[in-house]
């Protein structure tokens, strides 16, 4: 099997072995049900539908996208690397005929599934619980395609978040310091632009919500692709940072 | 005679001055080479070193012919090791940490991993979680990581940390059975010279970061009554050599 490949697997399939990742899940199939029924309960005593059937979906994953997603996501990246080198389990893979960047990669590819996997696991379970609030096929239908959409495009800067956090990870040696320091990070880099507003056009997280600039009659293709290329070149610069940091590292 | 490992000037030193100096020997095909030493000698620093897990600040490492700093793949696609203690995930069971090893090696199936586990007597517990395993089960499985690929050279680093009576002669009589029959090559450290004059037929003995005397065991028993003699007379001649100086 190639490498990088069997890297990959392996990565994967510990991933979803640790019952954290899989308690990620289970919460994030519970959230939007929780919110739909909570939705249908304000709906049936006040009268108001703060939300429907069809913005269902893309209204969970803002919330998602901006909290949730991102600390799962610093999460995980704290596991594979820096808690790996802190419990001694990453020489495992060290010492196997694979070159450190097949190793680093796999992880982060492994890290990228599980976010697009956890997407579509929330979009499912938006879609489904959308229905409690009474919406129509054809709102459903909507929801689906609206939906989709923005769920596909909301995997950008998921990765680019992971990558991030990745790159934070290769300077600790326990998940735990790198996942507080990622939240960190995340947390300045989303106040830094009421402070410095100039900082919200070139930090990555002020786009963690970028499928939004895609909804709308009249796209600002723009403003699009200036959003994309920022997410790009910031992955560029921490994938190769992170990498060397990994490729040094003394076990 | 075919080399299997190659060290030629190896020098790796830490931020703390210790480390080992300008270490060079070779591995031939067949060898049980023992590596003896006291403990924070480089036993580990060396091994380390040549599996690619820390960097050499000086010298060349080839094994099989490639060289691991820029053909890593392929020096390690023959090699199974343990460096310093049995690494394992923790969190899922024996067996599954085998099939995550298995993945990089071509043939290696299930009948394969049950087999390792059988040999290291471990079956009974192949799915159980390693977290609830002792030391001793956990060097075992470290053991059965390390020969799964059938590798033709084998690096252990204090194999026989954790075991009891019966663990350590398992090991030992593993490693001979291996080298005779299958002609697998052994590089085994330890700071036990009674078990390494019973696994080895070659010996390199280091002492602060030098390797001070290399040789075959049977050159070094027609002079002294035991390994250990050797070694203790060794490391007096030695004492005022170090890499500190």
């Amino acid at each position: 099997m190639n490498s990088l490949y069997a890297n990959f697997v392996n990565e994967t399939q510990k991933m979803f072995l640790k019952s954290k990742v899989v308690a990620c899940f289970i919460i994030s199939a519970l959230i939007p049900v929780g919110i739909a029924l909570l939705i249908a309960l304000l709906h049936n005593k006040v009268g108001i539908l703060a939300v429907g059937t069809a913005d269902f979906p893309i209204f969970i994953l803002g919330l998602f996208t901006s909290l949730i997603l991102p600390l799962f996501i610093f999460m995980w990246a704290a596991d594979i690397f820096a808690g790996e080198v802190g419990e001694g389990s990453l020489k495992v893979v060290l010492i196997r005929p694979i070159t450190r960047f097949n190793i680093y990669l796999g992880k982060i590819m492994a890290l990228f599934l599980s976010a697009i996997l956890l997407l579509a696991v929330i979009l499912i379970f938006s879609l489904i619980s959308g229905i409690f609030l009474g919406g129509t096929g054809s709102e459903f239908l909507i929801g689906f395609t609206s939906g989709m959409k923005a769920y596909i495009l909301a995997i950008v800067p998921m990765i680019s978040l992971g990558i991030t956090a990745a790159f934070i990870a290769q300077f600790f040696k326990s998940s735990s310091g790198a996942l507080t320091t990622s939240i960190l990070v995340y947390i300045a880099g989303r106040l830094l632009p009421i402070i410095y507003p100039v900082a919200s056009k070139v930090s990555l997280f002020s786009y963690t919500n970028w499928h939004v600039l895609w909804q709308g009659s009249s796209l600002a293709s723009e403003r699009l692709l200036y959003a994309f290329l920022i997410m790009l070149s910031t992955s560029i610069i921490l994938f190769t940072s992170g990498y060397y940091l990994f490729d040094i590292k003394e076990i | 005679m075919d080399k299997v490992l190659e060290v030629k000037g190896l020098t790796k030193t830490y931020k703390n001055n210790r480390g080992v100096r300008d270490i060079s020997f070779n591995i031939y095909k067949g060898d049980v080479y023992g590596f003896l030493g006291p403990n924070g000698a480089g036993k580990t620093t060396v091994m380390k070193t040549i599996v690619g897990l820390c960097r050499a600040n000086q010298g060349e490492i080839n094994i099989f012919g490639y060289n691991i700093l820029n053909q890593f793949e392929k020096a390690m696609a023959k090699v199974g090791c343990i460096i310093e203690t049995a690494a394992s995930y923790e969190y899922i069971s024996a067996y599954d940490n085998l099939k995550i090893a298995s993945r990089f090696y071509d043939g290696i199936n299930g009948s394969r991993i049950d087999e390792v586990l059988e040999v290291v007597g471990l079956s009974p517990y192949k799915k159980d979680k390693v977290s609830s395993f002792s030391l001793g089960m956990k060097q075992r499985l470290g053991i059965a990581s390390a020969i799964l690929s059938r590798p033709e050279f084998v690096i252990l680093d204090e194999p026989m940390n954790g075991l009891d009576i019966e663990g350590m002669a398992d090991v030992r009589n593993m490693i001979i059975r291996m080298a005779r029959e299958q002609q697998v090559t052994f590089f085994v450290s330890s700071h036990l010279a009674h078990e390494m004059e019973l696994t080895c037929n070659r010996v390199g003995i280091l002492n602060n970061g030098l390797l001070i005397k290399e040789g075959t065991l049977v050159e070094i028993l027609k002079n002294h009554a035991s390994l250990e003699e050797f070694f203790i007379e060794q490391a007096r001649n030695n004492r005022g050599d170090s890499i500190h100086e």
